[in-house]
């Protein structure tokens, strides 16, 4: 008979080491006992090796991405004990932290753990940080306890203990209305309340996900009693871990199974385990017919957004490439106490916000953040830029993020004019093909790319458009390809023929990229300025001097 | 190895310039917690090149390596270098300044005044490019190269270096179009899709395809043991048929040079695929059991004569028939089918089988005379005369017969004979003791057949070794099972007779192996004194045959013989008379089925250009998009499927040794098959250099980075020259050589640029129809 498909040696890995470690004991055994495989099996706890061998990121989980004051306090402390005093905000509202040692491992997860963030789950097959609007429990747009039923489903001991076997790892979001803010569409699972008479219950929708094959999620039950939500969720887990491909990882997401077995079939499969489980009131389910509509965004720019509760407001703050020291987060802590309510959230374009200040301390609080350097306006604009770490850290990095992120804001970001005048644009920037950074469904994303040429290697970006989880969703285009010295030149240039060519003010930048399409764009650009003189090419003339500098300079301290 | 020791070696390598051999070294399971190897490793990373985070990390540990008490200016260096790198100049500027002294070298103060310069201070910045300058008259061009040098602007100096969602791969993927050339020079075949005769293409095939390229009637091996996986018997048999005429056959009795070289069976892959018991489980299994082939061309009223209805004349016969012509063969004996018939034994090839493939040659229009003997019956003149085309395959009959001591004794036979006989009259007269000297088919079937006749012993001898028979893989087993000595490295000296006239023992002499013959076998040497004798009654000769030519009569004598009275052209396909051709054993002397066969088909390739003036067939190879291969590494673990075999106690002359397959093995061990005929290729306008397949590859060598690819003159690529740092790399290369088409690579790209295409040698006509 033909040969039977062995488990992957993923599969074996997490039979043979488990999921969880006692990084205690972790923290005192010999270097040279870890074999690669052990050291991949860390993630189940939120821990990744670097890039750079003997050094390791660790995550926090924090669903909703809220945290109190204290525990930021607590993560600043953490982060400047050990690890080089530097938090990195994500895209799915964690925070980790990079460059930690493996004696430190268990420090870092002990002291979290004392204030209530767990790093289990944070990465790993699992199901990962259940993720909300920014504005999670004070939107004025909230149509339901969302803070409280995100927490049910994050919390609830099946998916955070028992479902840790999964193909490859599991992605939920819940929004608290049918707007775009909680990336519903992108998700393994997106939840948002509905009302039908009268009575408030949730959408569902299954199958989105981003990776290097972006799929865009299918809505699967039109209306789920709020009572039943939890265990739809549950029941959605154990299909995936039941029908994941286990042996092709990149065919291992749920984004698979749900287009393979289309909307309706994925939601027979559902029932059927929520039929197998004995779950009552199943019948109270409407299926529907599994139109995918999400509304826009309520976010669209504003610095300060009033509160469902009158007379409160949030205040949101620009963190430059997600990347806060732990004097910052103090800082923040402390503000947070100081002019709001205590809480702070991450959110998943990799900013903060404070939450309830009132109306009287939201000038001195807005004022005091732009004193000290932070940036308060230009939200889902040209200044607000997603960027993931590149090749400073990532093993699977082809650009150098960081770098390119520096050049778009010195070069775009502080001309408050021009992108005043080009209006909302999410731009997000990858440096691989995986979607870390969410380069598919945003306005315009980059996606890092390297090219040989006949001196050495160039850095460049390939340039999307048209991304979006609003309507039915869509997965951004390509346009064209550009070396990364030279994205800034490109980028003004494409969003200077946008002012020119859009319609009226009122249309966006996503308005017009649907418009014209991204092969429209690419003939608007006409020349693509890639430039003479990339900066691979060029600097390895100086190859020689770098080396007399370095080595000068060596010898002087060996003398 | 010791902190100190490992940073002075590391050092040291670091002076050589071996930066990634001295970060082996250094780098470790641990974080490093000492400063002076912080600050190695910062020096490292900063020399190592601009690829992967490098000059991120240097800048890391030289931070690192401060705070840890390490001294400050080579410190500052890095990250002063490492910011000009990536063209921070403000902080390249502030870093150099710290430590950028008059007496600091040229390089360093050039650097220095260059970030000066870019970050609009330029003043001080030619200050310190000027003092550069003296240092290093050198530098005066570099200097005016780079202040000209500007951040761009924004105007387009250089055309788009092309768009990967736009590669010309895309485009052409995107296309309906089922005749598409290679877009590009540098690919291995000269057709994206199609149909492809170019050297290169031909030379793809045989490098990658070792089974068919060395199967001598070029059968598509991994096409078929494909279609036998899918249970597809009929098409699997009907490959085999078009390509080697006797399926059921060579499904039994081929001498298997295909396995020989099957890429399973590569050092360190396991063991070949059972490529002949599988070729005979698709002739057990098909459901249509009788296949006529139509004929390719219609008819050409041209009339072709075959001597001899071996399986060279029948191949012969069956390939000119479908070309259109009228054949008929002349066969001496009774039933057609020559080794098949009079020389294989039944147990090992039941003759339903031969005849059911016969008449199926037969139905393609090939006509067959038995009990014709040319020479006798008729002469080859005549056939000349009357026919447009003659073609002799008239094997080799005349028996190698050793010119020993004693060679008149009674007891002596030639294996041929003796196998004819028995083959012919169902048993022959035997003695008790037999030897069988030899080491060849013949010699095995003599062997096993005088096992079978109840000798009481059967002992074969062979004057070389066993590495240097040419026998079928297995067989020597089976002798074994049956009980037959087989001893190496002895040579028969003389006859030794009874006083009677009878055979009463052979004399041997031992032998050791000497320099390879021109056979590429080494030559056995007799070891002097070694000589002994061996008791025995009969001797089975298997010791090669000739063709034989006595029968060519009158004038044709003169023209086609050369004065030893051997075929001139001997091992061609055209004789010394325009009209006769020669097929098989006839001109290449004994060998295998297979080769016999592939012989004859090029025969009635040259006799059909002779007939039509013209060449009407081709060799080519289609290329075919193919999303998989439907491959799963585990079947790569799947051991060899042993073939199932008769007890020895129930074995006779008519029953057959080998059962055959059942489908369920057939399918486990057609499943191993590499499937070496599809084609693993990148896209290079779309790969990003990502390396995700360098690191899922399996094997070491079968996706590489590479300078350059060396082709010859014909577009063969016929080398690679490796890089040996990112900078020199050009492409990522899958090696189609080392390649085992696991998909590993296709599934850890993130682009989709990895593409699979199925590339099929095969024939086509001329005019660019494809057969088959």
């Amino acid at each position: 008979m033909p040969a039977k498909e062995e488990l992957t040696q993923v599969e074996k890995d997490k039979l043979h080491f488990g999921f969880d470690f006692d990084f205690r004991e972790i923290a005192r055994r010999p270097a040279e006992s870890f074999t690669p495989n052990e050291l991949a099996m860390f993630k189940w706890t939120g821990i990744y090796q670097q890039l750079q061998k003997g050094f390791f990121m660790i995550r926090l989980r924090m669903p909703g991405g809220l945290f109190t004051s204290k525990q930021l306090v607590r993560a600043a402390e953490v982060a400047e004990k050990y690890a080089q005093n530097e938090l990195c905000i994500t895209t799915r509202q964690c925070l980790q932290y990079h460059w930690v040692r493996r004696e430190d491992l268990y420090k870092v997860i002990e002291e979290m753990k004392e204030v209530g963030i767990l790093t289990k789950n944070a990465c790993g097959d699992v199901t990962r940080n259940v993720v909300s609007c920014p504005l999670v429990g004070v939107c004025p747009h909230e149509e339901a306890d969302t803070f409280q039923m995100l927490r049910a489903i994050a919390d609830h001991p099946e998916l955070l203990d028992e479902q840790r076997n999964l193909s490859r790892k599991h992605k939920i979001s819940v929004a608290g209305c049918g707007r775009a803010c909680a990336q519903t569409l992108m998700n393994c699972q997106g939840w948002y309340p509905v009302t039908k008479s009268g009575i408030v219950g949730w959408k569902f929708h299954a199958g989105g996900g981003l990776g290097s094959k972006p799929y865009i999620a299918k809505a699967i039950f039109e209306w789920v009693p709020a009572e039943l939500v939890v265990d739809v969720a549950r029941a959605s887990t154990e299909v995936y871990r039941r029908l994941g491909n286990r042996r092709v990882r990149a065919l291992a997401r749920l984004k698979i199974v749900v287009d393979s077995l289309g909307a309706q079939g994925y939601a027979e499969k559902v029932l059927e385990v929520l039929k197998e489980r004995n779950v009552q009131g199943i019948e109270k389910i409407v299926v529907g017919d599994h139109t995918v509509d999400v509304g826009e965004s309520f976010l669209d720019g504003q610095p300060v957004i009033e509160q469902k509760t009158k007379g409160l407001f949030v205040v949101r703050a620009i963190i430059k490439r997600s990347e806060l020291s732990g004097q910052e987060a103090r800082r923040f802590a402390a503000w947070a106490e100081q002019f709001g309510d205590g809480t702070l959230v991450f959110t998943n374009r990799q900013n903060l916000l404070f939450r309830s200040v009132p109306a009287a301390k939201v000038p001195a609080l807005s004022a005091l953040l732009k004193k000290e350097g932070y940036i308060t306006e230009g939200f889902e604009h040209v200044p607000d830029i997603v960027a993931c770490v590149g090749t400073t850290v990532c093993n699977l990095a082809v650009a150098d993020v960081p770098n390119t992120y520096k050049s778009m804001m010195k070069d775009l970001a502080l001309d408050e004019a021009w992108w005043r005048k080009v209006g909302p644009v999410r731009i997000n920037m990858n440096g691989c093909p995986n979607s870390c950074a969410q380069h598919a469904i945003a306005d315009i994303g980059l996606r890092g790319l390297r090219k040989r040429t006949e001196r050495g290697s160039e850095e460049g970006y390939s340039v999307f458009i048209g991304g979006s989880l609003a309507g039915a969703g869509h997965v951004a285009e390509p346009v064209c390809d550009v070396t990364a010295p030279y994205v800034v030149p490109l980028l003004k240039k494409m969003l200077d023929i946008y002012v020119k060519e859009r319609r009226s003010a009122a249309e966006t930048f996503a308005a017009f990229s649907k418009r014209i399409t991204a092969s429209g764009m690419k003939a608007l650009l006409g020349d693509i300025p890639f430039g003479t003189d990339p900066v691979g090419e060029r600097n390895q003339d100086y190859d020689a001097l770098y080396k007399d500098s370095v080595i000068a300079a060596q010898k002087k301290v060996s003398q | 190895m010791e902190l100190r020791e490992k940073i002075s070696q590391a050092t040291r390598l670091l002076d050589q310039g071996r930066s990634d051999e001295a970060i082996d070294i250094l780098r470790a399971d641990e974080s490093p917690k000492d400063a002076a190897l912080c600050a190695l490793l910062a020096r490292a990373y900063a020399q190592r090149g601009d690829v992967r985070g490098d000059v991120y990390t240097s800048q890391f540990f030289a931070k690192r390596a401060e705070e840890l008490g390490a001294q400050a200016e080579e410190l500052s260096a890095i990250q002063a270098v490492g910011d000009f790198r990536k063209e921070r100049y403000d902080e390249a500027a502030a870093a150099f300044a710290k430590f950028v002294t008059e007496q600091s070298p040229a390089s360093t103060q050039f650097l220095f005044g260059l970030s000066l310069v870019y970050t609009g201070k330029e003043p001080q910045g030619r200050c310190w490019l000027e003092s550069a300058a003296k240092k290093d008259p050198r530098l005066q061009d570099k200097i005016k190269e780079s202040v000209r040098y500007r951040r761009a602007s924004g105007e387009l100096k250089r055309p788009p270096t092309g768009n990967m969602y736009e590669s010309v791969i895309d485009k052409l993927r995107a296309s309906a179009a089922q005749e598409i050339p290679a877009p590009y020079a540098h690919q291995p075949l000269s057709k994206f899709r199609g149909t492809g005769s170019e050297p290169k293409d031909l030379d793809w095939s045989a490098k990658n395809v070792p089974c068919q390229n060395n199967c001598p009637a070029g059968t598509n091996i991994p096409e078929y043991l494909n279609a036998i996986y899918k249970s597809e018997y009929d098409r699997a048999y009907r490959i085999n048929l078009w390509d080697n005429v006797f399926p059921g056959v060579l499904g039994r009795v081929c001498a298997r040079p295909c396995e020989e070289k099957c890429r399973h069976g590569w050092e360190g892959l396991g063991e070949s695929v059972a490529i002949c018991w599988s070729k005979r489980s698709a002739a057990d299994h098909r459901t249509t059991p009788f296949v006529k082939l139509e004929s390719l061309f219609p008819s050409s009223g041209k009339k072709v004569a075959v001597v001899g209805a071996g399986v060279a004349g029948l191949a012969a016969a069956r390939q000119l028939a479908l070309l259109g012509h009228d054949v008929t063969v002349y066969e001496k004996h009774k039933r057609p089918g020559g080794m098949m018939n009079q020389g294989i034994p039944e147990f090992r090839l039941p003759r339903d089988v031969v005849d059911h493939e016969i008449e199926q040659v037969k139905a393609c229009g090939v006509k067959i005379e038995c009990g014709k003997s040319v020479g006798k019956d008729l002469q080859l003149q005549t056939l000349h005369d009357e026919f447009d085309a003659v073609v002799l395959a008239a094997g080799t009959l005349d028996p190698n017969r050793l010119d020993l001591p004693g060679a008149k004794l009674a007891g002596i036979h030639h294996g041929l004979e003796f196998l004819l006989s028995v083959n012919e009259l169902g048993r022959t007269e035997i003695g008790k003791h037999v030897i069988v000297i030899g080491g060849g088919f013949t010699a095995m079937d003599c062997a096993r057949t005088a096992w079978r006749l109840c000798a009481k012993s059967v002992r074969v001898l062979y004057r070389r070794s066993s590495k240097e028979m040419l026998i079928t893989p297995g067989e020597l087993e089976e002798l074994r099972h049956e009980g037959i000595s087989m001893e190496f490295m002895i040579s028969p000296v003389a006859y030794v007779g009874d006083g009677g006239g009878r055979l009463r023992a052979v004399k041997f002499i031992k032998n050791e192996l000497g320099d390879p013959d021109e056979s590429g076998r080494r030559r056995p040497v007799p070891v002097e004194g070694s000589e002994f004798e061996v008791e025995a009654d009969t001797v089975l000769l298997a010791t090669g045959q000739f063709p034989d030519t006595v029968w060519i009569d009158g004038t044709l004598r003169q023209r086609l013989l050369d004065p030893e009275e051997n075929m001139l052209g001997a091992g061609e396909h055209r004789s010394a008379d325009e009209k006769i051709f020669m097929a098989g054993d006839f001109s290449q002397g004994a060998s295998s089925l297979i080769r016999s066969i592939g012989h004859a088909k090029k025969t009635a390739r040259a006799v059909d250009h002779f007939l039509m003036g013209q060449d009407r067939l081709k060799d080519i190879v289609r290329v075919e998009d193919a999303p998989a291969t439907g491959r799963i590494r585990e079947m790569d673990a799947v051991p060899l499927t042993a073939m199932p075999s008769l007890a020895v106690k129930d074995r006779g002359f008519k029953a057959e040794v080998e059962k055959g397959f059942t489908k369920a093995l057939a399918t486990e061990e057609t499943q191993r098959c590499y499937l070496c005929h599809y084609k693993f290729e990148i896209d290079h306008d779309r790969c990003i250099y990502c390396d995700w397949c360098v690191k899922a590859k399996p094997r070491p060598d079968c996706i590489l980075k590479v300078k350059e690819l060396v082709k010859d003159a014909e577009g063969r690529t016929i080398d690679f020259e490796i890089a040996r740092t990112s900078e020199e790399t050009k492409f990522i290369y899958i090696n189609q050589q080392d390649c085992i088409r696991c998909h590993a690579c296709v599934q850890a790209c993130p682009v989709d640029c990895i593409s699979v295409q199925k590339v099929s040698k095969g024939t086509a006509t001329c005019d660019g129809r494809p057969l088959v």
